[in-house]
Parts: C-alpha cells; sequence; structure tokens
C-alpha cells in the first residue's frame, strides 16, 4: 500500500513539474493570487543578474589589461622609447620571421606603410600579446 | 552566442522568472517540505535559489567559457528553460545534502538535465519512512478533498493517476473527454494536490 501511494505521488508530481500547457500569465497570476510580488521578483532577479554580469565583464577586462600589461616589452622591449622608423623595422623584422610564426602569422595582410606611429605601436603590443593567447 | 543567452533571459524575464519560481517553489514544498513563511537549508528560500541560478547564467555569460563555481554556461542545443529547471533542481539538492551542504557542485548543463530525472541520493532508512507516511496521507487527503467528492470527473481523474494513466492523451480517452477538458481538469487536481502539500508542510 505504501508503495501504491509512493506510486500516486510519483504520478501526481507529473502535475507539478511536467504539465507545460500553463502559459506565462496563468502562472504569474497565479503566484499573484498567492500573494507573491511577481513584478518585485523580476526586477530583483533581473537586477542581480545584470549586476553580476558587468561585473564579470569589468573583472575579464582588469585580468586581460593585466595580462597585456604582464606581456608588454616582453617581445619588442618599450615601444614607448621608439620612433616610427625603428617601430616599421620591428614589424619588418617579424614579417620576415625573426619573432616566430605565430608573430609572423598576425603581419599577413598589413598595409604597415602607412600606420602610423601610434598604429604600429599598436599593432607591435597585439602581436606580443597573440603569443601569450 | 553567450551574449544572446543573457540577452534572452534579461527580455524574457517576465516569462521565464515566474514560471522557474512556480517550480522553485513547487520543488521546495513537494521535495524539502519547504512551506510560505519557512526557510530551505542556509536560510534560503525558493526566491534566492531562483536569483542564484539567474546570475550564475548570466556570470557564464560574460566569462570565457570557465568552469568555476557559481558560473553556468547554456547548452546551445538543449532547450533553455530544461537547463534552467534543472540548474534550479540541482542548487536545491546542494543545499539539502547533508553530507555537503556548502558544496553546490559545479553544475554544467550536462550536469543539471541528468538531475532533472529526479534521482537524488539514495534515501536514508529515516528519509523513506516519513516518505512514505507523507505519500500516504497526501494521497488520503487528496482523495478525501470535498472539490474530488463532488466532482466525478475529477474523482475519475484522480483514479487515473492512481492506475498510472497519467498522460493527457490517454486519459481523455479513458474519460471520453477532449484535451481540453483534461487539461482544465489537471490544473484543479494540481490545485487540490499542491494545497494539500503547503497544508502538511505547515503543520
Amino acid at each position: 500500500m505504501s508503495d501504491e501511494n509512493l506510486k500516486l505521488l510519483k504520478n501526481l508530481d507529473k502535475l507539478l513539474f511536467e504539465d507545460a500547457e500553463e502559459a506565462p500569465d496563468e502562472v504569474r497570476r497565479r503566484l499573484e493570487s498567492k500573494g507573491v510580488d511577481v513584478k518585485g521578483l523580476i526586477a530583483r532577479v533581473k537586477a542581480a543578474a545584470g549586476e553580476a554580469y558587468r561585473k564579470v565583464l569589468v573583472e575579464e577586462a582588469a585580468e586581460e589589461e593585466s595580462r597585456r600589461k604582464q606581456v608588454r616589452g616582453s617581445v619588442f622591449g618599450n615601444l614607448a622609447e621608439l620612433g616610427r622608423e625603428k617601430l616599421l623595422e620591428l614589424v619588418r623584422a617579424a614579417e620576415a620571421g625573426q619573432y616566430g610564426t605565430e608573430i609572423m602569422a598576425r603581419c599577413r595582410n598589413q598595409k604597415v606603410e602607412n600606420l602610423s606611429e601610434a598604429d604600429l605601436r599598436t599593432l607591435l603590443e597585439d602581436m606580443e600579446s597573440t603569443i601569450r593567447k | 552566442m553567450s551574449d544572446d543567452h543573457f540577452r534572452h533571459l534579461q527580455e524574457h524575464a517576465n516569462e521565464i522568472i515566474p514560471i522557474l519560481y512556480d517550480y522553485a517553489r513547487n520543488l521546495a514544498a513537494r521535495k524539502y517540505h519547504w512551506c510560505e513563511g519557512k526557510s530551505l537549508p542556509l536560510g534560503k528560500s525558493p526566491e534566492d535559489i531562483v536569483t542564484d541560478v539567474y546570475v550564475s547564467y548570466a556570470r557564464g555569460a560574460g566569462s570565457s567559457g570557465k568552469r568555476t563555481k557559481g558560473v553556468r554556461h547554456f547548452d546551445p542545443e538543449k532547450d533553455i528553460m530544461l537547463q534552467l529547471k534543472g540548474s534550479i533542481k540541482s542548487a536545491m539538492w546542494a543545499l539539502t545534502d547533508k553530507s555537503s551542504a556548502k558544496k553546490e557542485f559545479l553544475a554544467t548543463s550536462e550536469e543539471d538535465l541528468k538531475e532533472v530525472e529526479f534521482a537524488p541520493t539514495d534515501p536514508i532508512p529515516d528519509d523513506l519512512v516519513e516518505s512514505a507516511d507523507f505519500a500516504r496521507t497526501v494521497s488520503e487527503r487528496v482523495r478525501n478533498d470535498q472539490r474530488i467528492k463532488k466532482s466525478d470527473d475529477l474523482a475519475n481523474l484522480f483514479m487515473l493517476f492512481e492506475l498510472e494513466i497519467t498522460e493527457v492523451a490517454d486519459q481523455a480517452r479513458e474519460l471520453k473527454r477532449n484535451p481540453e477538458e483534461i487539461c482544465q481538469l489537471r490544473y484543479q487536481l494540481r490545485q487540490i494536490y499542491s494545497e494539500v502539500i503547503n497544508e502538511l508542510n505547515r503543520q
């Protein structure tokens, strides 16, 4: 008999957990009829999720920045001190494979002659960060 | 892809959150004897569970595929609601697991989905006795509910559940009703069942 009761509950549980016919609006109304502040509930959960999402993005950005700082200068030295010609020289050396195949691959399809000094510096920094990924 | 999931969660929050909360309340009441005004283990409420799960997926959407505690990722191949409900179940199970009350297992979608099948840890003998007593009391109270006693349709539907005929189509055939009518009756029976459980939990 106890087994039968347990089986019956398991069957009735389908009503609670598996019946998907009820529309979200009906669920909402049913909860509200039990005194649940559904609007407040949604606002609280959404706000918590939004905050968590933003926090993760900030953390990831900080981690990325920290990583970039760590590798900065590890391949090409202190780029801040170099002028355009020297930067161009480094890019050409990288194109020629002097700093390995990964960096050489990053040089493909780059028209470096037209790049400004700042752009060349950024390109070289990007290459440095690429090889650590 | 992850950003899309997060956007989906936020844009459809009005539909998703009430369903998840309802699921969490039902699960807490049915499986963990929770009722309004009482807390789940560690002082959590069904709303906390829904928030934790929602936040864990939000964190998963913002992070680049890391498998860390408190972070979940959607499996794009699987139904989102099923994954969310699985995670609710997993989070609640983790709370009540006596041996590891503070250790929610790092749930991937796969793990969550497995949990949906309602096969928690092996019950200890005391739990079994309690379940059997609880089942007997619930069965009796539902059977003797005045609404069921007064309605042949509800009584017949309840009998079909006793006979393990649980699908809408089968019930419609047995009771010579259309599926919409059966759904309406199921809704009423669900209300009664839910009320009986909540009443017992309050006691």
